[in-house]
């Protein structure tokens, strides 16, 4: 984990493997060090947490953990000014998944409140227990921001490998 | 049919405590819960719930978790599902939840389950 100084508005920025314990220290450590209201540091943090667990689940570029199973590696950057924190993750997906996850990004942009909280229903009584997602992650997202999602895919010709880059921003009032 | 208590990662937040007691019925569980591996945390929840009900006695659920991720929540939704059903069939459930005043989307939670399973869920301030 890197902090820098608060002139370029970057709180935190990390790079690795999206274990719990390392991204629920992030977590902390912005409760503890932030000034703004508790809802809005409460948001931060719970859109850290389900952002993070989307990329420790679905990245594409994976570390083994001994004795464990594999851990999602990619970005997080969480930046703030007067107005608001910007979360942003970034992770390397696999080519068929891009055009799902710009279909569900656009379609939870193109929903109200009501929609978003009906389809959340319905996608979590469809998940199975066992399943450690209740794909609902980004729909939640988007109720505690009430922001639209700012997402694109990035493609790296060189490698081949595409990139999945999701910011949501946190109103500070 | 013994108490069910899990506190085993302390020094990890995103394990809750939890403190099933049967012999005061008093079921609890507090902190956050944004595990890994969700299933395997709340299955033996899950099994001493669906046991306990089984001798037709009264329960209280005090939920007060202030932190859940969704793959979390599908378990909550389990449990109050399962306390509707034994509330349906005249038996006794009391669930309260516990949150923080200023958590407005807690409350919004709280107030979708509510909504989702039909169980009333009393809403206490902390």
């Amino acid at each position: 984990m890197t902090t820098e100084a608060n002139n370029n508005d970057v709180l935190v920025s990390y790079y690795g493997p999206f274990s719990m314990r390392v991204i629920s220290n992030i977590g902390k450590y912005l409760l503890e060090s932030e000034n703004a209201i508790e809802l809005a540091k409460m948001r931060l943090y719970r859109v850290l947490i389900e952002l993070s667990q989307n990329v420790a689940l679905y990245s594409y570029n994976r570390l083994q953990i001994p004795n464990q199973s594999t851990l999602g590696v990619g970005s997080v950057k969480i930046t703030s000014n007067n107005d608001h924190y910007k979360c942003q993750t970034l992770n390397k997906i696999l080519p068929e998944h891009k055009d799902i996850l710009i279909k569900n990004c656009a379609e939870i942009n193109n929903s109200n409140e009501f929609e978003l909280k009906k389809k959340k229903m319905i996608l979590r009584n469809e998940s199975s227990l066992r399943d450690n997602s209740a794909h609902i992650g980004l729909i939640t997202m988007s109720l505690y921001s009430g922001n639209p999602l700012e997402f694109n895919v990035l493609n790296d010709n060189e490698s081949q490998s595409h990139y999945f880059s999701i910011n949501v921003t946190i109103n500070k009032k | 049919m013994k108490n069910l208590n899990i506190n085993i990662y302390p020094d990890l937040v995103f394990y809750p405590v939890v403190n099933f007691d049967y012999k005061t019925r008093i079921c609890e569980i507090s902190g956050e819960s944004f595990m890994e591996d969700t299933y395997k945390f709340y299955e033996p929840i899950i099994e001493w719930l669906n046991e306990y009900i089984k001798e037709k006695k009264t329960i209280v659920l005090n939920i007060k978790l202030t932190y859940f991720n969704t793959s979390s929540s599908k378990f909550i939704l389990v449990i109050l599902n399962t306390l509707k059903k034994y509330k349906n069939d005249s038996n006794n459930a009391t669930v309260n939840w516990f949150y923080n005043k200023e958590d407005i989307d807690m409350l919004k939670e709280i107030v979708e389950f509510q909504d989702e399973t039909g169980l009333e869920i009393n809403k206490i301030i902390l």
